[in-house]
């Protein structure tokens, strides 16, 4: 078992064993490799059957804590992706970037607080090399009207 | 428990947990010789908004290229800090520029010269970069504009 996959054991998550649920369409690839970067498309909270666990809007239908859960979510399914992609996730480096989409009514801006979750599962299972430069933004409308989005681009160990 | 763990424990010492909870975001990271620089707005060094609202409702498009203006005098501390010397970088590569936009205002290019200007004046040919320009709904705190950008070190 990988140390990345350990870190996940101890903090109760489990990635799904196959990222084929994930697949929101055809013609659009899940990730792609260029050298040694993984560039990650935009993922939703999925659960293992994948359909979206979370419909609907920050400060609409979802509380900012019920985002954070939501944005952890989308770490789960996009450990999946990374999983499936090198076979093994200790073959992540470092994460580079990160951009962090979230659906948003009302003026709700506590957009850090929220996206925090996606990033807060990264450095309980990579530590420092889950650090990543972000960007938030408050969409109007997403896929699936799902409330968070995250993609990422990864450096692989040489 | 690992042995060393279990060794120290009966030395009475419990390592404690390092908790990056909410502490995951670095204002920059590098690859190479690129480096992504995180989503910047208008804050003051202290991060509390210098502005705040929505262009096109509350603020005026020009406030809009003011708070552009703001968020890359930001962004050049970062930057600064980043590379050490400016004279390090060798150019701009690409700027994603975000308003918090509403109402009627579908200006975004002009007053995200707001940003780009800065690194133009300041750099010259070298300042120039490859941008896109966008509205959205809100940003955190607030603020009436957010953009992040990778520039390309000398090597």
């Amino acid at each position: 078992m990988s140390v990345a996959e350990k870190r996940l054991e101890r903090i109760g998550l489990t990635i799904y064993g196959d990222d084929g649920t994930i697949r929101s369409g055809a013609g659009n690839a899940l990730y792609t490799i260029h050298e040694d970067l993984l560039f990650i498309t935009g993922l939703e909270p999925r659960g293992e059957d994948g359909q979206p666990a979370f419909v609907g809007r920050l400060g609409r239908e979802y509380t900012r804590e019920e985002g954070y859960q939501a944005a952890r979510l989308v770490a789960v399914n996009m450990l999946t992706v990374i999983q499936n992609a090198l076979g093994d996730l200790d073959r992540v480096d470092y994460f580079i970037k990160v951009m962090a989409l979230v659906n948003t009514a009302d003026g709700f801006s506590d957009l850090p607080e929220v996206a925090d979750g996606f990033t807060d599962v990264m450095t309980e299972v990579f530590g420092e090399r889950g650090m990543h430069a972000r960007t938030e933004l408050g969409a109007t409308n997403l896929n699936n009207n799902v409330p968070i989005i995250c993609d990422a681009i990864i450096k692989i160990r040489d | 428990m690992t042995i060393p763990e279990h060794n120290l424990a009966k030395m009475g010492i419990d390592i404690a947990h390092v908790d990056r909870a909410g502490k995951g975001v670095l204002p920059f990271r590098r690859y190479k010789d690129l480096v992504f620089v995180s989503g910047h707005g208008p804050f003051d060094m202290e991060g509390q908004p210098l502005m705040q609202g929505t262009v096109g409702v509350d603020l005026t498009p020009e406030q809009g290229y003011e708070a552009a203006r703001l968020a890359a005098v930001r962004m050049l501390a970062t930057i600064k800090d980043a590379v050490g010397d400016l004279d390090n970088i060798d150019y701009f590569v690409k700027a994603l520029c975000i308003f918090n936009s509403g109402g009627d205002f579908y200006d975004m290019p002009a007053q995200a010269n707001g940003f780009s200007h800065i690194f133009t004046r300041a750099f010259g040919q070298r300042g120039q970069h490859a941008r896109a320009a966008m509205g959205c709904g809100t940003h955190s705190r607030n603020v009436p504009f957010m953009v992040d950008m990778i520039l390309k070190l000398k090597r």
